[in-house]
C-alpha cells in the first residue's frame, strides 16, 4: 500500500487500558473520516512492550500501526513523544491527527502542533468532513460550552484535534481483524528528554477526577440541607458513581470545591447524571451537556433543567429521594441473599 | 530569580448575539478579570520570591483593556508589566498567540529564568498556549503543577497527571503551567490597585518591539479558521412528568435499568 496516503493517525495512548478507552474511540471516528477520503487509519504507537495493545487495535479497527519501541519510551514524556511523533509524521505525512484529550494528550498535542506550524483545535465533541473541499471541520466548545465552535485548518498539515473522551463510540472487539504494521528504528531523539521524572504515584479513585466518573449524582440548592445531602451522596454510593454539585453549595462549604460542576467547574460526561435540585443555570448546564443521559429531579416544573434533561421528574426532594434510596436497599438487600443461598 | 508570569485578561462574560445571521461576539465594553489560574501562577511567583528574592515580571498580550489586570496584579505584588497589544494581533489562534509571547519573553531584560502560566483560560480554554510558548522557547515544560520549588538550578514541580501524581525536575530556565490547588491568591484593595496606577508602570509594546511582521500574527499568523459557531443541540428525549412520590421512584428506577446502572 501507498504509504504517503493521506492517512488519519490516532495517537496511541494505552496507559489505563482498561479504562481510559478514547485511543478506541478515536479509531472508530478516524475509520469514519477515512473511508470519507478514501484512505486508512492508523494508529501511531510509542512506547515499549505495546505487542498486547497494537493487538487491540487492530481488533478496534485500525488498519494500519506505526509503532516505535524503545525503553526509552517506556514513560510518556512529552518532550521525547513530540519529537518521535514529528519524525513519524514528517516521514509519512497524515492528513489528520487526534490525540485524545487526556492531561497528557493535552500537554503533548500542542508542542507537536507547534513544532509542525501546524492548527489544534482541543477538547473536540465532533469531527466531520467537510464533503466540498475534504477538510476536517472540528467542532469545539466555546465560553465554556454555551456555544461550539467550528475550526478548520485548511493549509497546514496534519490537521490537529484533541478530543474530549467518551464522545465518540468505539468498535466492536473483531478478533479476525488485520492490519499493517510498521516497525520503526528510534531515533537518537529518544535520549532527549529534559524533564527529569523522580516519583510517581497512582491517585486513589477520590472523586478529583470528576471528568472519568460513569455516574454522577449532582446537588444543588434544592438538596442542599444536610439530611438531604447525606442522602445524596448515598445514593451516589449504592450506585457506584460520584458526587458533584453547583457553585451554591461550595459557597456554603458543603461540597469540595474540585467538585463543583459548570462553566467554573468541571465538564463531565457520565453515562448517566442525576441532578437533584438544580435550577438548570446556564453556568451549570455548561458543565452538563456531554452526558450521555440526563435524570432531572426538581418541584419547579418550569425550572429550566427540563428542557437539558432526558427525563424530568417533578416533585419533592424530600419525599422521592427516601423512598428511593428505601427501595434501592431493598432490592440490594435481595440481591445479597440471592447470591449467599 | 527573574520570573515572568504570563497573564490573560478575560472577559467577565462575553456578550455573545445572533446578528445579521451571524454569531457576533462582543468582548468590549464587559467587565474584564485575571484569568483565574493565571492568577494562582501569580500567587505561585510572588511566593517564590518570598524565599528567592528577585523579581516578577508580567506579561499580557490583549486589547488595551488588559491594563486593568496588569494593575491589579501589579498591586498584587508584582514589580513590573509589559502588555503586547497591536491591532494586527486580532483573532490569533494559539500558534500565533505563543509566537508573540515568545518573542516578547525573549526580548525581557534580563530574561526569565522561570516562566509561569496558569494552565487554562476560562474563555477560550484550550490549554495549549503554555507548551507551545516553552516549544517555541525551547524549554522544558512541566505542566498540571500543585506545587513548585526552586533548589539551584532546577525547578522541582509536584503534578497532578491522568490519575497520577508525580514529582518532576528540569533545569531552570522552564516554562511551569499552575493548575488551581489549595493556594488561595491574596486579596488586593481598591487602595493598593490605586497606588500602583501612580507608582509602577506597564510598558507597551508592539508587534514592531516584538520584532515580528503581521503575517506572522493575527488571522494571518494562525493555521486555524473559525468558520461557524452554533448552540449545543442536546438531542435531549426531553420528557417530564409530573407524578407521585411512589410513581416517581419507579420510572427512576425503570431509567436506571435502561442506562444498566442496574440489572
Ligand atoms: C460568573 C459565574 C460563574 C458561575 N459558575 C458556575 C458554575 O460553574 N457552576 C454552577 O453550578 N454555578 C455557577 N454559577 C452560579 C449559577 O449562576 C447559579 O447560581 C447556580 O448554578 C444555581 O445553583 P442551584 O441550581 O443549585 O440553585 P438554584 O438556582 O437556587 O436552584 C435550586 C432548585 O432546587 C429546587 N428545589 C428546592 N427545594 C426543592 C425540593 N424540596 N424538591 C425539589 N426541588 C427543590 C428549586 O425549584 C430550584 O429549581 C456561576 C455564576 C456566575 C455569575
Amino acid at each position: 500500500m501507498e504509504t504517503k496516503s493521506a492517512e488519519v493517525w490516532v495517537f496511541g495512548d494505552y496507559r489505563d487500558y482498561r479504562r481510559n478507552r478514547v485511543t478506541l474511540e478515536l479509531i472508530a471516528k478516524a475509520r469514519e473520516l477515512a473511508e470519507r477520503l478514501s484512505s486508512r487509519c492508523a494508529v501511531a504507537v510509542l512506547g515499549w512492550n505495546t505487542a498486547p495493545y497494537v493487538m487491540e487495535y487492530i481488533a478496534h479497527g485500525a488498519e494500519a500501526i506505526y509503532v516505535m519501541e524503545a525503553p526509552q519510551l517506556a514513560l510518556f514524556r512529552s518532550r521525547i513523544f513530540t519529537e518521535a511523533l514529528c519524525h513519524m509524521i514528517r516521514l509519512y505525512e497524515p492528513a489528520i491527527f487526534l490525540v485524545g484529550g487526556t492531561d497528557f494528550g493535552r500537554e503533548f498535542a500542542p508542542r507537536v502542533a507547534k513544532r509542525l506550524h501546524t492548527g489544534l483545535s482541543s477538547d473536540c465533541v465532533g469531527l466531520e468532513i467537510d464533503e466540498s473541499n475534504g477538510l476536517l471541520v472540528q467542532t469545539t466548545p466555546a465560553f465554556g460550552g454555551r456555544l461550539l465552535a467550528q475550526v478548520i485548518t485548511p493549509e497546514t498539515r496534519p490537521q490537529m484535534a484533541t478530543v474530549r473522551p467518551g464522545v465518540f463510540k468505539e468498535r466492536p472487539h473483531d478478533e479476525t481483524a488485520s492490519a499493517q504494521v510498521i516497525y520503526l528504528e528510534p531515533g537518537e531523539f529518544c535520549q532527549a528528554e529534559d524533564v527529569e521524572l523522580l516519583h510517581e504515584e497512582e491517585l486513589q479513585d477520590d472523586g478529583a477526577r470528576l471528568e472519568d466518573a460513569s455516574l454522577v449524582v449532582s446537588v444543588g440548592l434544592g438538596a442542599a440541607d444536610p439530611k438531604r445531602f447525606q442522602q445524596s451522596l448515598h445514593l451516589a454510593r449504592l450506585l457506584g458513581g460520584q458526587i458533584g454539585g453547583t457553585r451554591p453549595l461550595v459557597k456554603k462549604g458543603i461540597l469540595a470545591e474540585e467538585r463543583m460542576i459548570g462553566q467554573t467547574g468541571r465538564s463531565i460526561s457520565p453515562k448517566l447524571l442525576i441532578s437533584l435540585g438544580t435550577s438548570g443555570a446556564l453556568q451549570y448546564t455548561a458543565g452538563i451537556q456531554n452526558s450521555q443521559f440526563i435524570i432531572a429531579l426538581d418541584r419547579n416544573p418550569d425550572a429550566p433543567i427540563f428542557r437539558q434533561a432526558d427525563l424530568g421528574i417533578v416533585g419533592n426532594i424530600e419525599e422521592i429521594l427516601p423512598r428511593l434510596l428505601r427501595t434501592l436497599e431493598e432490592t440490594q438487600r435481595g440481591r445479597e441473599e440471592v447470591a449467599h443461598a | 530569580m527573574e520570573m515572568a508570569v504570563c497573564l490573560k485578561h478575560v472577559p467577565e462574560h462575553a456578550e455573545i448575539r445572533w446578528e445579521n445571521g451571524r454569531w457576533a461576539i462582543d468582548r468590549g465594553g464587559v467587565p474584564g478579570r485575571i484569568n483565574p489560574q493565571d492568577l494562582e501562577a501569580l500567587e505561585v511567583a510572588l511566593q517564590l520570591r518570598e524565599i528567592k528574592g528577585g523579581r516578577v515580571t508580567l506579561l499580557s498580550m490583549g486589547p488595551p483593556q488588559a491594563l486593568e489586570s496588569l494593575m491589579e496584579a501589579l498591586a498584587m505584588g508584582a514589580d513590573r508589566a509589559f502588555l503586547i497589544s497591536d491591532p494586527a494581533l486580532a483573532g490569533s489562534d494559539t500558534l500565533a498567540t505563543s509566537r508573540s509571547l515568545a518573542a516578547a519573553l525573549n526580548r525581557l531584560e534580563p530574561r526569565a529564568d522561570l516562566v509561569l502560566c496558569g494552565c487554562r483560560s476560562s474563555d477560550s480554554d484550550t490549554g495549549q498556549v503554555g507548551p507551545q510558548v516553552a516549544e517555541e522557547l525551547g524549554l522544558p515544560y512541566l505542566g498540571y503543577a500543585l506545587e513548585v520549588e526552586i533548589k539551584q538550578n532546577h525547578v522541582y514541580v509536584l503534578r497532578r497527571l491522568d490519575r497520577r501524581l508525580q514529582k518532576l525536575r528540569a533545569t531552570i530556565p522552564a516554562v511551569v503551567g499552575v493548575l488551581r490547588a489549595p493556594r488561595r491568591p491574596r486579596d488586593v484593595c481598591l487602595g493598593a490597585v490605586g497606588k500602583a496606577f501612580q507608582s509602577k508602570e506597564c510598558h507597551m509594546w508592539n508587534l514592531r518591539d516584538l520584532g515580528l511582521k503581521t503575517e506572522q500574527v493575527g488571522l494571518r499568523g494562525s493555521a486555524t479558521v473559525l468558520v461557524g459557531l452554533k448552540e449545543p443541540s442536546h438531542g435531549r428525549q426531553g420528557k417530564v412528568l409530573a407524578l407521585p412520590p411512589h410513581q416517581a421512584v419507579e420510572v427512576i428506577l425503570e431509567a436506571l435499568r435502561r442506562n444498566h446502572v442496574l440489572p
